[in-house]
């Protein structure tokens, strides 16, 4: 245990968390504005944020290798502010929000749907203003849905490989995130470190998951007594 | 007085022209068969939905007239609506709802609505932990605690069991004839209309009729035969 490089794990986490905030403050504005929409552009829109879950994260990898390559467009734009975001923990945290987009949109849609758009226009009626009915009506309506995006979205990201792997490119201390630590030491027959890599994700996996069910069980109780 | 005399947008390209005059201490139900327009109709009112054209004047102060393109908005006209599915905010109790409804509502009077409708001891529990007719009770107590002088509702008692109905009755009437609102109520239910009607706004013919003469009004739009039958069935009982 005394040789083990605790930075990989420290990474992973620190992965997840930044990913799943930016995520949740870029989403629910997102998820808003689609979830007012109906008809084609509203299918457009929610195939579009869904395309992460079905593509292989090589196939997103590759194509943010080529935006965020220096002769690329958006890569010569990055440079000239000084912003490298190709083999680099920024640029990890920008993939992992691209990747784990549905795991925070999908909840928090189904948690808008689920609500009547009544609750809104009786707000109206009241005369709150829409950001005003928004804060006090719709958002604390809908908690339940923002602890799933965050769970999911944080469970998700520290599982990442592939894309970390095309984008990050492996390189120890900075982008070397428990997932792709695991790959080395298996490659190289160590295989007690990477139970203990393993044994530590799963753990931490299981952990978010059983103690967000248990936050969201506490709430449906409160909600009744 | 609620003046109203505009055209009201529906789907698939079809208009529903009203024209009507709205006293308040009474009850003016809104009656015609589903899919009639009857709900866009209180959604123009409510500024929900805007008219196509006309105007809508509420005690001497217009909300609407498309002739000079004045608009007023939802949150502007502060019109009580209860909706179908009542619309109670979930995250709020019980006082949380009558408050969100008006913050500046003073305690006595916020104690007073909670006694008025039956629901002391309860001001604690949410939304999801009430009874049916406790949920109905709230959302009628809301439409008062917002003192607009316009209550409107849709058809918010078609889901209740017919004592809770009469329940309700009580409160509506409550809300028309003591604290002498304009309340305009929407309803598909003959035996509602009997019940509950001071003035009647009927679907015929492809067209809205206004009267304060609701049994005649009624035989008129059902036919004679149809209107021996459910009157007979429906004696007006006193609430």
């Amino acid at each position: 245990m005394e040789n083990i490089d605790w930075r990989p794990l420290q990474l992973s986490l620190e992965l997840a968390l930044s990913s799943s905030i930016i995520l949740l403050l870029l989403c629910v504005p997102i998820v808003f504005f689609i979830h007012k929409q109906r008809g084609f552009f509203r299918t457009l829109s929610e195939s579009l944020i869904m395309i992460p879950l079905v593509l292989p994260p090589t196939v997103i990898g590759f194509y943010l290798l080529l935006f965020f390559a220096p002769d690329s467009s958006i890569g010569h734009f990055l440079s000239l502010l000084n912003i490298q975001l190709l083999f680099s923990f920024e640029g990890l945290i920008v993939a992992s929000v691209i990747y784990s987009l549905p795991f925070m949109t999908q909840p928090l849609l189904s948690g808008l749907d689920s609500l009547s758009p009544s609750i809104s226009e009786a707000a109206y009626t009241m005369g709150y203003s829409k950001w005003g009915t928004f804060v006090k009506f719709i958002l604390p309506n809908i908690k339940p849905a923002l602890l799933s995006g965050m769970v999911l979205s944080f469970a998700h990201t520290m599982g990442e490989f592939g894309v970390v792997l095309m984008i990050g490119g492996n390189i120890p201390g900075e982008t070397r995130v428990a997932s792709l630590a695991i790959w080395d030491e298996v490659e190289q027959l160590q295989y007690g470190t990477a139970h203990v890599y393993s044994a530590l994700l799963f753990g931490i996996s299981f952990g978010i998951i059983f103690l967000s069910l248990l936050l969201n069980r506490s709430r449906i109780k409160s909600k009744v007594l | 007085m609620l003046k109203i005399d505009f055209i009201a947008p529906y789907p698939e390209n079809n208009s529903i022209p009203i024209k009507a005059e709205i006293s308040s201490g009474k009850i003016t139900v809104l009656y015609g068969p589903s899919g009639c327009g009857k709900t866009s109709i209180l959604r123009c009112l409510a500024a929900l939905i805007n008219p196509l054209s006309g105007s809508i004047e509420m005690e001497s102060k217009v909300w609407f007239n498309s002739a000079n393109n004045k608009k007023t908005t939802a949150q502007m006209r502060k019109t009580a609506f209860v909706f179908q599915d009542l619309a109670l905010f979930p995250n709020l109790t019980v006082e949380g709802n009558l408050k969100a409804a008006n913050p500046a509502i003073s305690n006595e009077e916020l104690q007073q609505i909670i006694l008025d409708f039956s629901l002391a001891g309860l001001n604690h529990r949410k939304p999801a932990t009430l009874s049916g007719g406790e949920k109905q009770r709230l959302a009628l107590a809301r439409s008062l605690a917002m003192n607009s002088s316009l209550i409107l509702l849709d058809e918010p008692f078609a889901s209740l069991d017919i004592g809770l109905k009469y329940q309700m009755y009580h409160y509506v009437k409550q809300l028309a004839e003591v604290h002498r609102k304009h309340v305009i109520l929407v309803s598909h239910d003959v035996h509602e209309v009997i019940q509950i009607a001071d003035a009647i706004i009927a679907w015929t013919e492809n067209e809205f009729i206004v009267s304060d003469e609701v049994s005649s009004t009624l035989q008129r739009v059902l036919g004679n035969e149809l209107w021996k039958k459910l009157s007979g069935q429906s004696a007006k009982i006193k609430l």
